[in-house]
């Protein structure tokens, strides 16, 4: 009887850890993920002793790899004047949103939020991404997300949980991305 | 006359030019830093020791590099670390006028506040890669 017991627990957590396994290796786990590593790797510049900002260029050219030259974007406000999403159309006005961001932000952290099935279990488990195909061609992933980075200016932190919608056409490329940041909040010490 | 007054006028104009020039220049941040930590540690020395002139001819030299740090730091969109090295110069000049006046303690504890903010400019701005160290903007 031990023995039955002991053996069905290992097959169910063989079978939890393949699964999982399987989650975390989909197409759409790797866009999102390579995504969200494109974004996060926009602050890993440094100044030279000169004083000169140096990198930035080939981080941004990273990031704009992801894009179509036709994307269609929505992306948070820019700055305090600006209410509501902005609307980039075209890979260059992207370009800038994502050189601003490497200019001007720094400790850029956003993560793929976690989940479990349990109703408390929103910090651990799998991080899921929502895929489907699109009518016209192409595939579309969204996933949520939270977002945390520091102002280069002044280092005040802020995070803020969204969520990520990304269609991509039959090449591969980013046509529409939609970048959603609700209630940010700066993190204050206690 | 009229051509005398131009030249004289060309050359105030180069001279300006060029010492304008020389003061948007700065060194390398690495030889500042360097310069930083050796200044530090004489100083240090000379306050465990009571040498209060030595102490306060740190200080002063201290007060300088951090003036040069913080003319770094000026026109890169950080303030932050604009503000840790205008307070280790104030640090540095609440080091130098208690060496003056002979008061070491006051002097060690000013020493401390300095060197907090060497820390705290370090933590947020330096990247050990263990064969050296990277400026983080």
């Amino acid at each position: 009887m031990r023995r039955l017991i002991i053996s069905t627990l290992i097959l169910l957590l063989t079978s939890i850890e393949v699964h999982a396994q399987a989650a975390a290796d989909s197409p759409e786990q790797k866009l999102a993920e390579e995504w969200i590593k494109r974004l996060n790797a926009l602050d890993d510049w440094y100044l030279s002793v000169d004083g000169k900002e140096g990198g930035i260029e080939p981080l941004v050219d990273s990031m704009m790899e992801l894009y179509s030259p036709d994307v269609v974007a929505e992306v948070p406000p820019h700055d305090k004047d600006q209410i509501g999403p902005v609307m980039l159309r075209g890979k260059e006005n992207v370009r800038k949103w994502a050189d601003r961001i490497a200019r001007s932000q720094v400790r850029l952290n956003y993560i793929l939020k976690r989940q479990t099935e349990g109703p408390t279990g929103e910090y651990e488990g799998w991080r899921l991404v929502y895929s489907t195909k699109l009518p016209w061609g192409g595939s579309a992933i969204a996933f949520q997300i939270i977002g945390v980075w520091s102002s280069r200016e002044d280092r005040r932190r802020f995070t803020a949980p969204g969520a990520v919608f990304i269609q991509y056409g039959p090449d591969g490329k980013i046509r529409r991305l939609r970048l959603l940041l609700g209630e940010i909040d700066q993190v204050v010490p206690l | 006359m009229k051509r005398q007054f131009a030249l004289i006028i060309i050359v105030i104009a180069a001279v300006c030019a060029g010492t304008f020039a020389f003061a948007q220049q700065h060194r390398p941040y690495n030889e500042i830093m360097k310069d930083v930590g050796a200044t530090f540690a004489s100083l240090k020395k000379n306050l465990d020791s009571n040498s209060a002139a030595a102490a306060a001819e740190d200080a002063a030299k201290l007060q300088g590099l951090f003036t040069e740090t913080e003319a770094f730091w000026a026109p890169l969109n950080t303030g932050d670390a604009v503000n840790y090295a205008k307070r280790a110069r104030d640090g540095a000049a609440a080091v130098a006028a208690a060496a003056k006046s002979n008061d070491m303690t006051k002097a060690l504890a000013s020493y401390a506040v300095t060197q907090k903010n060497c820390g705290n400019c370090h933590l947020a701005h330096r990247e050990d890669t263990g064969k050296g160290f990277l400026i983080r903007p």
